[in-house]
Parts: C-alpha cells; structure tokens; sequence
C-alpha cells in the first residue's frame, strides 16, 4: 500500500508543468524515503533527476518499494482539473494497475477522485557520479530564464563561461551575438536576489538552447536556481522544492565546432 | 646406505609402508620425509558445494572509472542509435562517435545502470574465466623466493595481495592415486627428494599432484603454516583437469611469506616433522 498526502497540489502540478516537456512518461519510484524520478528525454542529451522526500509529505506511507509508471501528458490532465490549494492524495495498491488521486478543496466541501492506468516503462537508469564542480553559480531563478530566453533569439547554442570576475552567458548567430554578464552580488535583504558564484577553477562550456530553456519551466518551483559546471562533465540545473526536494536537470554539452 | 627392497608388500596406507620402511633403515636423522600434503577436508568441502569465492565484491564502482573512460560507456550505451551522422575527427577530445552539431549524449557521460549492471552468475563466470586465465597464462606475478635459515626456501610477496586474490597454482603433474603411490614408494628412497606429493579431492575423485620434479614454479615451494596460514588451496578445473591453485585467505601486504596449510595431521608424519603442528 503506498499512500502520499500532500497540502498543496499546486507542487506537484508545478513539477509536472517543469518535466513534461523533456519527458512524455516517468516511473516515479516510490520508497519509504520518499518519491523519486530519473529520466532521460528521448535524445538521451538530457535528464531529469526528481526527489521528493517523505518527510515533506503531510501524510507518507510506503509498505513496499513500488515504481508507478505515468504517461505525464495523463497526469498533467489530472492535476490540471485540481483547484488552487486543493490537498492532494495519492494511493496505489502494491500490485495493482492503477492510481488513484484524491482532491479535497480547501474552502468548499468538495472532494474529487480520480483513477489513472499505470504503465509498465522500461526505462534505462544511469549512475550519476559525485562530482566535484569547478564552479557552483546560485542565481535568481527568473533571472536565469530570462537570459535563456533572451539569448535563444541568437543562435542554438548558448556558451557558459564562468571566471572569478563572474559568469558570462553568450550566443551568436545570423543576426548577430548577445552576451550577459553576472558579478556575483549579495543581497542581505532580499537572499533571493543574490548571485553567488563558488569557483574553484573556470570553466566555459557550451549548451543547446532548446534545453536550458526547458529547464526554465522550472522556475516557478523555487526563487533561486543553482547551475553547478565542471570541464567535460553535464551541467547541473537544480530547483530546490521547499521542504520537499530538488528537481535536477542534467544536460551533456556540445563540443564547438570550432575547437579543432 | 642400505636401502628397503621393493619386496614389501605395498598397503593400502602409504604412510605405513613407509614407517616401515624407515624402521628397516633406521634412518631417524634425516629421514625421507613421510609426510603428504593434504586438501583438508574442510577446504574441500568448501571447494567442492560452496559457490565459487567472490575474488571482489562485484563492483558498482564502474561508474567512477566510466567517468574517465568515455570510451566504454559509448559502445555500452549506444545501441540502437544511428552512428552514421557526421563523426567528428576532434583530435584533443575523446569523443569521437556520433554528435549532431557538436552535441553529446548523457550516455557518454553517465553509465546506464541496466546494462553495467551484471547478474551474479556473470559476475561469477568472468571471474572464473580470470582465474582460468592465469592457471593457463603460469601467472606469477608479484612473489620471490626467498631462503629462510631455519626450514629452507619460502615463498614471499613482492607485493600486496587482497583476500581473495589469485597468489599462485601448484602446478605439478596431475595423476590418480595408484600412480602416485608407486611414485612415493620410489620417491621414499631418495632422501634429498622432499615431499610434494599435493593429494585431494575433487568431484568425489581422488586425485595427486605431484610436484617432486624441480620446475622453476613456485607453488611447490610454498610452505606450510597450520596455526597461521594466509593461502587456501582451491580446486580448478581448467580444460577438464582439476588444478590445484592457492589464494589469498587474508589480505598478504608485500614482504609477508605466504603460507598455507598442508593439511597433514597423521601422527606419522608429525613424528618425524613436528613443524606440521604449527
């Protein structure tokens, strides 16, 4: 029997909002220590790594380790008919074939229950290394995609370059090349705003658009993101949940034509 | 010296014959040596139902070392994907295969796990085909002998060893236990001929390796060490015949001697070489 309640659906609708553009399905591998989900898109460029504790949960119980495979386009559908503040229940049986959402309105007497079909994925798990970073950059999440945005307009690739004088974000194309950079600021008042730069050594590497700006979806779970580079090695774009997990976003870079 | 004739009827209990073959003689100085190397049977057992040792713990390390070997993971990982796209020739990178526009794939980075992953039973079979390998291959690598004052040459480690780590074969010539009973009788009349008579068990089959004859290996030249030992002997079959190889029961740091235990415990032979006891 597993059983997760959580206060406010609107996470769960925000993380599904934040993966279904790189993942058509997921296995959310449920455990006593909480829900988790690794998988790649369909390139196999990028991967998205979720892990929602238990103990965020307002209410959590898991008998047995169970992986309950979702169509997400299915699942999307499902949080979208939950209202604004609804309190989400989520329960499957050990064996069974199905999961059952339960959502109780907070102000009305309302309570909707919704069944879905799990599907049986097969999908391929990767080993992610520890990795010691180079350069660990904590930025404003709005800022973040904003510049993915704004840099997008140039060209495919967008090139992070990241030095003790700050990190610099760069595309070219036809009509021209955009540069952006950051210095790192502490904002005491508003932690928030503060970019925070921990470089060990600088690192420059080179990214397609088409999934930082993916990862940009995101930004609703969390104020700050964190872009975490190391020479040779994905990028790391973490969102914190509040209270409950990360979502991790891995993206393999693009080696530069011109570098030979 | 007047030797024992052959006319002695030969019982089934080798050592017996040569007990009396020692009274006859009387030669109690330097007798030749009656002693036999025995695989205890609790070392047969063990070798005969328990699964095959584990030489490491099957390693989910292969994750780190992928990490500096693209390489693997790219043949691993890659089924199925088209390689034919514009292979890029990057002289200073490793990453060679397949890239659209310069991109990589996670796969090259990341092992998936499935396929790193091996069942038990192959994790098994490729240590067996290891250990085959190096019976075939006469491996004796990291191991000198040396010449100890008090009980002749030893064996010592030139470098460390972990538990469970193949150290050396006693290798010598396979044969059954009538052959090797005639060649002991013989062997008995030469004093200067030791004793490395190596007989054990396997399959239900009784079995001898004699390693008598000077090789130039060193598994004959192990010595015995019954309160201490840091070898176990296994049982091996390698192209249908049972090999006898030692491994390292603890982990062996470079400079220790490597010992085993000859598994005699017939009063007979204690008699005559009181060392079998420790």
């Amino acid at each position: 029997m597993f059983e997760a309640r959580l206060l406010n659906s609107a996470i769960f609708k925000k993380v599904l909002d934040a993966i279904k553009d790189l993942l058509n399905e997921g296995s959310f591998d449920c455990s006593d220590s909480g829900i988790q989900l690794q998988a790649m898109d369909n390139s196999h460029v990028s991967l998205v790594s979720l892990n929602l504790k238990s103990d965020g949960f307002d209410k959590y119980r898991c008998d047995r380790n169970l992986i309950l495979g979702m169509n997400l386009a299915s699942l999307a559908k499902v949080f979208k008919s939950s209202g604004e503040g609804d309190t989400v229940t989520i329960k499957a049986q050990d064996d069974a074939d199905t999961v059952s959402f339960m959502f109780e309105a907070k102000k009305q007497d309302k309570i909707s229950d919704y069944e879905m079909k799990l599907m049986n994925l097969d999908q391929e798990h990767l080993g992610i290394p520890d990795t010691e970073f180079s350069c660990i950059i904590k930025m404003p999440s709005a800022e973040y995609a904003r510049i993915i945005r704004d840099l997008s307009q140039f060209g495919e690739s967008i090139v992070i370059s990241c030095t003790k004088e700050g990190v610099k974000f760069s595309a070219s194309g036809d009509i021209g090349t955009g540069n952006v950079k950051l210095a790192q600021t502490i904002n005491f008042d508003k932690e928030e705003d503060s970019v925070v730069i921990d470089m060990q050594e600088p690192v420059t590497l080179t990214f397609a658009c088409q999934y930082l700006n993916s990862f940009a979806k995101a930004t609703p779970l969390s104020n700050q993101v964190t872009l975490s580079m190391c020479d040779n090695v994905p990028l790391v774009v973490e969102y914190e949940i509040p209270d409950l997990g990360y979502l991790r976003y891995y993206l393999a870079p693009k080696i530069e034509e011109d570098e030979n | 010296m007047v030797r024992a004739t052959h006319n002695v009827p030969t019982t089934p209990l080798q050592i017996q014959t040569r007990r009396q073959k020692l009274l006859m003689t009387g030669g109690t100085n330097s007798p030749p040596t009656p002693h036999r190397i025995e695989l205890r049977h609790d070392n047969n057992e063990e070798n005969n139902c328990k699964k095959p040792f584990i030489c490491q713990p099957p390693a989910p390390k292969s994750r780190k070392t992928l990490f500096n070997n693209h390489a693997v993971s790219n043949s691993d990982n890659q089924n199925g994907e088209v390689k034919s796209l514009s292979v890029k020739e990057s002289s200073k990178n490793n990453f060679t295969n397949n890239k659209v526009n310069g991109q990589q794939k996670l796969t090259e980075f990341f092992p998936v796990r499935r396929s790193v992953r091996k069942t038990k039973t192959t994790v098994l079979e490729e240590q067996q085909l290891a250990l085959e390998k190096m019976v075939r291959d006469k491996t004796e690598d990291g191991l000198e002998v040396r010449l100890f004052k008090d009980k002749g040459r030893g064996v010592v480690a030139a470098k460390d060893f972990c538990r469970g780590d193949f150290v050396v074969e006693y290798s010598g010539i396979l044969m059954d236990t009538t052959e090797a009973r005639q060649r002991e009788e013989m062997y008995a009349q030469n004093e200067n001929a030791g004793c490395y008579m190596y007989y054990f068990k396997h399959n239900g089959v009784q079995y001898c390796i004699d390693a008598t004859q000077e090789t130039g290996r060193l598994g004959r030249l192990v010595n015995h060490s019954r309160t201490n030992p840091n070898l176990v002997t296994k049982t091996l079959m390698v192209d249908k015949k049972p090999r006898l190889i030692l491994i390292a029961k603890d982990d062996i740091k470079n400079g220790e001697e490597v010992l085993y235990d000859y598994g005699d415990r017939s009063k007979e032979s204690l008699q005559h070489h009181p060392w079998l006891a420790y």
